[in-house]
């Protein structure tokens, strides 16, 4: 019997875009699945939006705390084997988990597995992308965020959860942890995950000051490797 | 070779950088690339903050305890060189005003910049992109 996969939507404010989101993971050709959707503290319609889907997906809510404290919100009520995360307003392809599933029974030895992700403009930032033309980041990336995150759920024991100190690069941070313990992920080359930009995402979030604290991180990281 | 009068600025357009335990860490958020210098590095590097050009670095170094004029001067082209190479800064037209002149009391250590690229992958999506307005997530405190 397949392993059951705990899809972990952590959101705060998503309305405009959490159910395009929802219904990427509810399309998934793999099954058995969990959704989980860890708000954080939203005032918006999200919570009207998740409670239209009825029994398929389960809310779950704080007050409001920030990225990290909502994934690990989002993990505490996971059930599965297995832990995916996506971002309220980026979608999976169809066979997302399919094929990062397959990778898991074709490599025992494997901890997780992250796919590429191309970065999609809507047409309020068509200006923003026109200035970005030929940047690496117009062409698909390399994963490595929770958004296309597939793990077995121990890792999250192995490696910790996300530090609820960070507010911008607690994705960042965990990653790093993983690979210092010599954690086996796998990044497939498949573009498996879109990443929405526009207006209020919060990779938008993620700039002037948020800079610094990946060179914190970064900072804590060679610490460790030097002790 | 760079001018004396030359003058530096942090290019933050690329890259953010944090000064922590005299340490400072720098980087690049389009290539994944990141930095780091301690000791006299970080000293510089508080200097390029202040758009200081390259005559008056040369000078706040060679006061520190051990410095020799003609070693520091070559140490000073070969750094600023090679953060001009990797982007991490780029010229500057006016000295910051009214800041005044830091000063150090060390000994005098060569500057090393530590470059890093071990970890392009995992920086390749996730940091703030370069050029992005800023919109803070609220956080509960503020909110």
């Amino acid at each position: 019997m397949a392993p059951l996969i705990s899809c972990v939507v952590p959101v705060f404010n998503g309305a405009r875009f959490i159910r395009e989101a929802l219904d990427s993971i509810l399309s998934q050709t793999y099954r058995p699945i969990e959704v989980i959707v860890a708000d954080d503290g939203s005032t918006d319609n999200t919570a009207g939006i998740v409670s239209s889907y009825g029994d398929h997906i389960r809310r779950v809510s704080q007050v409001t705390a920030g990225p990290a404290a909502t994934r690990n919100l989002g993990l505490r009520h996971a059930g599965g084997d297995f832990i995916a995360f996506l971002d309220a307003d980026d979608l999976w392809h169809p066979e997302k988990l399919e094929r990062q599933a397959a990778r898991f029974m074709a490599r025992a030895e494997l901890d997780a597995c992250v796919t590429h992700v191309q970065l999609l403009w809507e047409t309020e930032l068509e200006e923003e992308k026109k200035s970005l033309e030929g940047h690496q980041r117009t062409q698909p990336v390399p994963g490595y965020a929770t958004t296309s995150l597939l793990a077995r759920r121990e890792l999250f024991e192995t490696v910790g959860t996300f530090s609820t100190e960070l507010w911008f690069a607690d994705a960042t941070d965990w990653f790093i942890r993983a690979r210092e313990r010599a954690v086996q992920i796998e990044l497939l080359p498949d573009v498996l995950v879109y990443h929405r930009m526009h207006g209020h995402n919060l990779t938008r979030r993620r700039s002037a000051a948020s800079g610094a604290e990946f060179a914190r991180v970064l900072k804590a990281s060679l610490d460790r490797r030097r002790a | 070779m760079i001018q004396p009068q030359q003058r530096f600025q942090p290019n933050t357009s690329q890259v953010a950088a944090s000064i922590i335990d005299g340490e400072t860490v720098i980087v690049n958020l389009s290539n994944g690339n990141y930095y780091s210098m301690d000791g006299t590095g970080t000293y510089v590097w508080a200097m390029i903050e202040q758009r200081r050009s390259l005559a008056e670095m040369e000078q706040c170094l060679a006061a520190l305890r051990g410095a020799e004029h003609e070693q520091v001067a070559e140490h000073l082209q070969t750094l600023v060189s090679q953060m001009l190479a990797e982007l991490v800064i780029e010229p500057a037209e006016e000295p910051e005003h009214g800041v005044p002149p830091i000063s150090l009391d060390a000994a005098y250590q060569p500057p090393v910049f530590h470059i890093y690229r071990d970890m392009r992958d995992l920086l390749a999506l996730d940091p703030p992109m370069p050029g992005l307005r800023d919109i803070p997530w609220k956080s509960p405190e503020k909110a």
